[in-house]
């Protein structure tokens, strides 16, 4: 499984999952049954990194800094993705004792 | 209700739904065809077209972005985070409709903030085509190309530059106006492989370059970096132009932006900031799907115009409030001399409403006018504005006037409107209603309803002033007389004519004698009558003595005066409910009302609606877009189950962020066309059961 983020490959994650998410609401009535509005189904994709060099995480993180949605395509038909997402990353922590910096990180992929 | 289709039906009573908003805006103002409402004197009304794309001042804008209705409107579904409206029933009869409505937006973009445009460049984005950019001595036509596909800022176009020479090939923009001696900051997304060439060109008088500031860096050829040069002007500047090119390489750029700052902000490739104004026409409508991108349709919801619009910086956000065009037409009088001098005589309501119409500027396509079935005897549109009077003939002809959600004026006649009286929606506990309320409130409970009218109608033509004494005319002078028309009890007599007065006229008239006591001999033909105005309530006319001895004048008026000729007063009350809520008094005053019988079915009728405070509900319910104030609807009102039928008295809706269309419906019961009322006189002879 190769990704593709803003057109570039970036390295594949240790984990990957996959999350659907419901941009919508429940109501409910008088005699307590659920009504839904649902206005769109969208993807989100946790990507987590346990040993990213400090080069390819500049890659990621040079993304990052474009504070703008990107493109996010991956090779394989399962799952196909090819979405516009924010870039979010989650707490970077170091891996230390080694030559360069290493580092831990989850990269989290909200489709547009 | 609104006519919709079976499939908005279908998606709006589903178990799941798909409800959202879209909004239009018409910002700047253009009309397609004629005015309808007055412009607001913002210079921005005389020169600024609103456009898709950007163009430079002065430059051929041959665009339409939309044709809707009469304004040029802009699509800001994309931006719209929530929209909130009420509709509500207003006047003692509820014949009138107010609306208004709340929107917020997204401003993360900086789109919706009063300013002046930050980006300066026209066709930033290189969407269609290189309109506004020119190429290099040094390049080709053949070194461009729009990459379809290739979005890395904006739309769906960049543009791609190849040079593998050293040489730099670049494109520069059409210059702009700037201001000299302060920062400007050029900048691009790009990558590619080579060197980006980046500048700011300041320009001088005519065409002569007086500074430049230049970025020169390596391309990534992976990741889509934006590049900036910031650039002081110097002092000789009057314009500049922003040049980007490569050398030894290829660049793919979009998003180009000139900017009056120290650095680079957000991208802007819009062109709205200095159009962010009160009084802009103003769209909403409801989409309901049975799902995402399924089956179900537009409702209109709302027409009206900006009010207020307060950006939230901090927020990213803006709040716009926007008011119906009732309100707008508070705001305009209706007093006109357009036909004779703003009187009616015996005009059917619905003839009026209309006349009103004109006289706010409308046109037939912007009305939707019901017959009515009452005569007013006469009608004066005298220091009120046009929806103060529609409003008062509509609930003389026990109709209702409004502003529809496409923005149409609609006049509903009483027979239309009991017609259009059938339920319209069935909400019950099961399926749609979320919560509901029996509304206790004092006030709203009237056991007292007095309705008064003041009748007025024409008279024959008859003397409505005199002189009061004699006036003295030395030869050779001019004085001008003012006559004020009053009745007995001194309050104006408005008259449909006035006689213009003549030498011993038939009618008006005026005589001269040489004596004060009306002796001596007559001189009224030496008397001219130099000027004669009349108005409604008046006149102005200015004598001359044209002869050589003192004139004393006696002067009379003769005209079609408006009398008063009933005084409508009827009560009606419920002991009942006084006793247990105390007198509540409505009084309905309406001069428009010419009937005693219509008065007592007026009074009636609002006191059985309003006499118990269990005729009030409020229920929030699971949204029907096409439910508008006025219409009846069957309510389960209680775990019993039973059922209730009521008309919505105010309509508030909303829809929120990822949330539901919701509406909080306020009801009440009324009667219907069938309410019977017997004649109060006798029942034999000539008297009627009437409604």
């Amino acid at each position: 499984m190769r990704f593709n983020l803003n057109n570039v490959e970036i390295p594949n994650p240790n984990s990957f999952v996959e999350s659907n998410v419901v941009v919508g609401d429940y109501v409910t009535t008088m005699n307590g049954n659920t009504r839904r509005a649902i206005h769109a189904k969208k993807n989100r994709w946790a990507l987590s990194y346990s040993m990213l060099s400090e080069t390819d995480y500049n890659t990621i993180k040079d993304i990052y800094d474009l504070n703008t949605s990107v493109s996010f395509t991956n090779t394989d038909t399962n799952p196909s993705i090819s979405a516009t997402v924010h870039v979010d990353i989650n707490d970077r922590s170091y891996v230390s004792g080694t030559g360069e910096f290493i580092s831990s990180i989850d990269l989290v992929l909200t489709e547009e | 209700m609104i006519d919709v289709n079976d499939s908005i039906k279908s998606a709006t009573s589903g178990t799941t739904r798909s409800p959202s908003a879209a909004l239009r805006v018409c910002w700047d103002r253009t009309q397609l065809t004629t005015q309808w409402f007055q412009l607001d004197q913002s210079p921005f009304d005389d020169e600024f077209v609103l456009t898709l794309n950007t163009y430079q001042n002065g430059e051929t804008i041959n665009e339409i972005i939309s044709e809707i209705d009469n304004f040029k409107y802009v699509d800001e579904s994309d931006y719209l985070i929530s929209a909130e409206g009420l509709e509500e029933l207003r006047g003692d009869d509820y014949q009138s409709v107010m609306s208004e409505a709340d929107i917020v937006l997204d401003n993360t973009t900086q789109r919706f903030t009063p300013q002046v445009n930050k980006n300066l460049l026209a066709n930033p984005d290189f969407e269609s085509n290189f309109d506004s950019w020119s190429i290099s001595s040094g390049g080709t036509i053949g070194n461009w190309q729009l990459v379809g596909g290739v979005d890395i800022v904006s739309g769906t176009q960049s543009m791609k530059i190849l040079n593998p020479a050293s040489q730099t090939v670049f494109i520069y923009s059409d210059s702009v106006d700037v201001a000299s001696g302060i920062h400007y900051t050029a900048s691009i997304f790009a990558r590619g492989t080579g060197n980006i060439d980046l500048r700011v060109v300041a320009v001088g008088s005519g065409t002569q370059v007086v500074g430049s500031g230049t970025l020169s860096t390596a391309l990534n050829s992976g990741t889509v970096q934006r590049f900036q040069m910031p650039y002081s002007l110097p002092t000789t500047a009057k314009e500049a132009y922003l040049r980007v090119g490569v050398s030894s390489g290829s660049m793919i750029v979009d998003g180009a932006q000139l900017e009056q700052s120290v650095e680079f902000t957000s991208y802007d490739s819009n062109f709205i900031g200095d159009k962010i104004l009160p009084k802009r026409p103003t769209k909403i409508d409801i989409l309901m799907l049975d799902k995402p991108g399924g089956t179900g349709g537009y409702i209109p919801k709302f027409s009206g115009l900006i009010e207020n619009a307060d950006p939230n910086i901090k927020g990213d956000i803006i709040n716009i409030h926007c008011y119906d065009y009732a309100t707008e037409l508070q705001d305009i009088p209706a007093q006109s001399t357009s036909s004779g001098m703003g009187m009616y005589v015996n005009h059917y309501s619905h003839t009026l409403i209309r006349e009103l119409g004109y006289k706010a500027g409308l046109t037939d396509g912007d009305m939707s006018i019901q017959s009515g079935s009452q005569i007013i005897p006469f009608a004066w549109f005298q220091e009120g504005s046009t929806w103060y009077y529609m409003q008062n003939i509509a609930e003389a002809e026990g109709g209702r006037v409004f502003f529809d959600q496409d923005g149409v004026l609609n006049f509903w006649g009483a027979d239309y409107l009991d017609s259009n009286s059938g339920t319209q929606y069935n909400f019950t506990f099961d399926d749609n209603i979320l919560d509901l309320n029996h509304r206790v409130d004092k006030d709203v409970i009237k056991n007292d309803i007095v309705v008064k009218s003041n009748v007025r109608e024409v008279q024959n033509n008859q003397e409505i002033w005199s002189y009061g004494g004699v006036l003295q005319l030395e030869p050779g002078q001019s004085t001008e007389v003012w006559a004020t028309i009053q009745d007995q009890e001194g309050r104006g007599l408005p008259c449909t004519s006035i006689d213009e007065p003549s030498v011993n006229g038939s009618t008006s008239y005026w005589k001269a004698n040489t004596a004060y006591d009306g002796t001596g001999n007559d001189i009224s033909s030496s008397i001219a009558l130099l000027s004669w105005y009349a108005f409604a309530t008046s006149a102005k006319m200015k004598f001359d003595n044209q002869g050589g001895s003192t004139a004393y004048l006696s002067i009379v008026l003769y005209g079609t005066p408006a009398k008063i000729v009933k005084e409508i007063e009827v009560q009606r009350e419920d002991t009942d409910s006084i006793n247990i809520y105390g007198r509540q008094t409505l009084q309905i005053e309406n001069d428009y009302i010419t009937d005693e019988n219509y008065a007592v079915n007026t009074a009636s009728d609002k006191l059985y609606n309003l006499k118990d405070p269990l005729t009030h509900v409020s229920v929030q319910v699971r949204g029907v877009p096409f439910l508008q104030v006025g219409d009846a609807i069957n309510i389960e009102d209680g775990w019993s189950g039973n059922t209730r039928n009521l008309f919505i008295i105010r309509n508030r809706w909303q829809i929120l962020d990822g949330g539901d269309f919701i509406q909080n419906l306020d009801l009440e019961q009324r009667t219907l066309a069938d309410f019977f009322q017997l004649d109060e006189k006798t029942f034999d002879g000539p008297s009627v059961l009437q409604r």
